[in-house]
């Protein structure tokens, strides 16, 4: 009997591991998929920010020119 | 025992099972870590985006801002700003001879200032002839002079009449205007007009009138305002600055700073004697004159200068434009314009005063007072038209057109023969194009073979319609003779050639004259005589061989091409043969040809003021221009 008892011990402490175990897995699945999902919106939102650096961009290049065609004009005329 | 085992490998595989999954955890935990580092890195990056946005916006902003600066100065400067106010300014200038002051007058007598001036013994011709009140052509001293006499003439200021016209100049002394000492200046136009001026046609007479009478007449011609013509000049000014400079007196400065009366050497050494008032004035010296007074204010100036060198054609035309002293070209608004005529009158007399001693000899032969016999004056006219002597086809030698070409061809490098044949409506000539020297046209009219002159390149094809089948010469003159090539085309027309019957050809000169040329001869014959003068004239006329070549000295025939007819001849031939036929009559002689190339012939005898009865015949020679002369071919032109 107690050797079954023990047994049976044994088994319950293995499930409680195998359950702990899956647990840890399981959280870690959750991280992964999450850190997924998060860094697919970082790569969007990247995207965006470059964009608009870019339209930034050109818009101060056409100011610049502006300014400078006007300046030019002005001092020609 | 085997139970235990059987526990044992149990708990081995569920060990190494355990071991496994651990080794999978580990592996899911990295690759999370790992992901979580990126994530970290991407995070990062989009703060430094984020940060290099706002860094650029603002940049742009303020960039913006300068533009929007920039652009209000633009508008208050230029469109809020207000416009010039452009006032314009009109001034007219008449440029008038000076005045001769009679007080100025240097004390020389006549022959100090001959003796003054150093001139070749040679030059100067004293004819014991007196001057008399009606004589016809002045007598007494006649002066030849060369460039420096009449330069030093000048410059004394003494007494001279200018008179354009060689035609008036006996004319004039004829009124005796000036009963002491007049200097007659003949400036003929179609001599200036050739570059040669009329210097030659200086002439002095004295005569022995009180000086009183001559000063009262020097006070007259110098009060004279018998200007002649003038030429206008524009000055266009344009001030871009506010000055205080008066343009108008700065140009009436600049304007009179030059000398008028000034004597002209050209580079040819021809005589360009200015005696009258001639602005010659390079409207480059005028404008920097100009410019110099204007002084740092912003202009542009523009000067018209209308120089002349003929007598009544302006000839020369310059224009002088400047604009901006920096270089500048667009300047929106000139804050004043000046427009400045200035009119340069030219006058036609100009006379200054002699002293009691100039003519301290030789003593009048004529008293003071004592009246002058009237003469007996008849005049008559005589008009010669000259025209083109009938073809005499008898005189056509014969010969092929190719033995003509042989002879002609003094230089065979000048005759191109071209294969092409030409055809009826062909817009241009072709086959033989003769390149022909001056030689060789002189051969060719003196063989006198058909050839067509024809004075305008533009006609030449519609000419050449036919109207002389088989053999038809051109000559171009007018744009061809400009580049020293005169052509003639010979046309070797097949067709034309089958139906060539040269003989049958109606030969005649043709009446399609263009123009025609004047001659003046004016004769003035003192006495009674029996000499037929008309005969005599039109006889002399005839001698001459009209259809004669006129080189002009250049090698170059051109329009002097005497094919067509042109009384090309010196007047001083003609003059000459019709003095031989006056035989031992007392007379003047005048002959004046249109050909710019020749001098005015003057003859006079001499002692012929006591004689009162003269005749005055004014000759005119109508010399036409033909503008087609056709001659006539032989059968076997084109064997």
């Amino acid at each position: 009997m107690d050797r079954e008892l023990e047994q049976s011990v044994k088994n319950l402490e293995r499930g409680v591991e195998v359950r702990d175990m899956e647990q840890m897995r399981g959280t870690a699945m959750a991280q992964t998929l999450t850190g997924v999902l998060e860094s697919g919106d970082v790569d969007a939102e990247i995207d965006s920010l470059r964009k608009k650096l870019r339209n930034a961009r050109i818009q101060l290049a056409v100011f610049v020119i502006l300014t400078a065609g006007v300046i030019v004009a002005r001092l020609l005329l | 025992m085997d139970r235990e085992m059987k526990e044992s490998i149990k708990d081995l595989e569920r060990g190494y099972e355990l071991k496994q999954e651990e080794t999978i955890h580990g592996e899911r935990i990295g690759q999370t870590l790992e992901m979580n580092e990126e994530l970290e890195d991407k995070l990062d990056l989009v703060k430094k985006l984020k940060k290099q946005i706002k860094i650029t916006r603002g940049i742009s902003i303020g960039v913006l801002a300068v533009l929007i600066i920039v652009l209000l100065y633009a508008c208050v400067t230029y469109i809020l700003h207000p416009k010039q106010t452009v006032t314009e300014e009109t001034i007219t200038y008449n440029m008038e001879v000076p005045k001769p002051d009679i007080s100025q007058v240097e004390s020389v007598t006549l022959d100090e200032l001959m003796g003054t001036l150093e001139l070749p013994l040679d030059w100067v011709r004293y004819s014991g002839n007196e001057y008399h009140m009606g004589d016809s052509c002045p007598s007494g001293v006649t002066l030849y002079p060369n460039l420096e006499f009449a330069k030093a003439f000048y410059e004394t200021k003494r007494i001279y009449t200018m008179n354009r016209e060689p035609l008036n100049c006996t004319e004039h002394n004829l009124t005796g205007n000036l009963g002491i000492c007049t200097v007659l200046y003949c400036y003929d136009p179609i001599y200036a007009s050739d570059g040669f001026f009329g210097v030659e046609g200086v002439r002095g007479i004295y005569d022995y009138y009180s000086l009183e009478a001559f000063k009262s007449e020097a006070a007259n011609y110098a009060n004279m305002t018998n200007h002649t013509d003038h030429l206008p000049r524009t000055i266009n000014i344009s001030i871009y600055e506010e000055s205080d400079i008066d343009v108008g007196s700065l140009v009436k400065d600049v304007l009179e700073s030059f000398d008028y009366g000034e004597v002209v050497i050209d580079s040819n050494d021809e005589y360009n004697l200015y005696f009258h008032s001639d602005m010659d004035i390079e409207a480059e010296e005028l404008a920097e004159g100009i410019i110099a007074g204007l002084s740092d204010v912003e202009f542009s100036i523009k000067i018209e200068d209308f120089s002349y060198t003929t007598y009544d054609s302006v000839e020369e035309q310059e224009e002088y434009t400047v604009c901006f002293r920096d270089g500048k070209k667009h300047i929106p608004d000139a804050v004043k314009k000046y427009n400045i005529e200035v009119t340069d009158y030219r006058y036609n007399y100009q006379v200054c005063a002699v002293q009691d001693d100039w003519f301290t000899s030789p003593v009048s032969s004529q008293p003071e007072g004592v009246p002058v016999a009237e003469q007996t004056v008849r005049d008559e006219e005589l008009t010669f038209v000259m025209e083109v002597p009938q073809i005499d086809m008898g005189q056509v030698e014969s010969t092929t057109l190719d033995e003509l070409m042989g002879t002609l061809a003094t230089r065979k490098d000048k005759v191109v023969y071209l294969d092409e044949t030409y055809k009826q409506g062909d817009e241009y000539p072709s086959g033989v194009s003769l390149y022909l020297a001056e030689s060789v046209e002189k051969a060719f009219a003196s063989a006198k073979r058909v050839y067509t002159l024809n004075g305008e390149p533009q006609g030449c094809t519609s000419h050449s319609q036919g109207y002389l089948p088989g053999c038809f010469v051109r000559y171009h003159t007018q744009d061809e003779a400009m580049k020293q090539l005169p052509r003639i085309y010979y046309y070797n027309d097949a067709v034309l050639r089958e139906n060539t019957l040269f003989k049958d050809l109606e030969v005649s000169a043709s009446p399609n004259h263009y123009g025609h040329r004047e001659w003046d001869i004016r004769l003035i014959v003192y006495g009674e005589t029996e000499v037929d003068v008309s005969s005599l004239i039109k006889n002399t006329l005839e001698s001459f061989p009209f259809a004669q070549f006129l080189a002009t000295g250049d090698g170059y025939t051109g329009n002097d091409i005497g094919a067509h007819y042109k009384f090309g001849v010196d007047p001083a031939e003609v003059g000459e043969r019709i003095k031989d036929g006056l035989s031992d009559l007392k007379f003047i002689l005048d002959v004046e040809s249109p050909s710019p190339e020749y001098e005015e012939y003057y003859y006079s005898t001499s002692n012929i003021n006591d004689i009162r009865v003269v005749t005055n015949y004014n000759i005119k020679v109508v010399d036409y221009d033909y503008k087609s002369w056709i001659c006539g071919v032989q059968e076997h032109w084109f064997e």
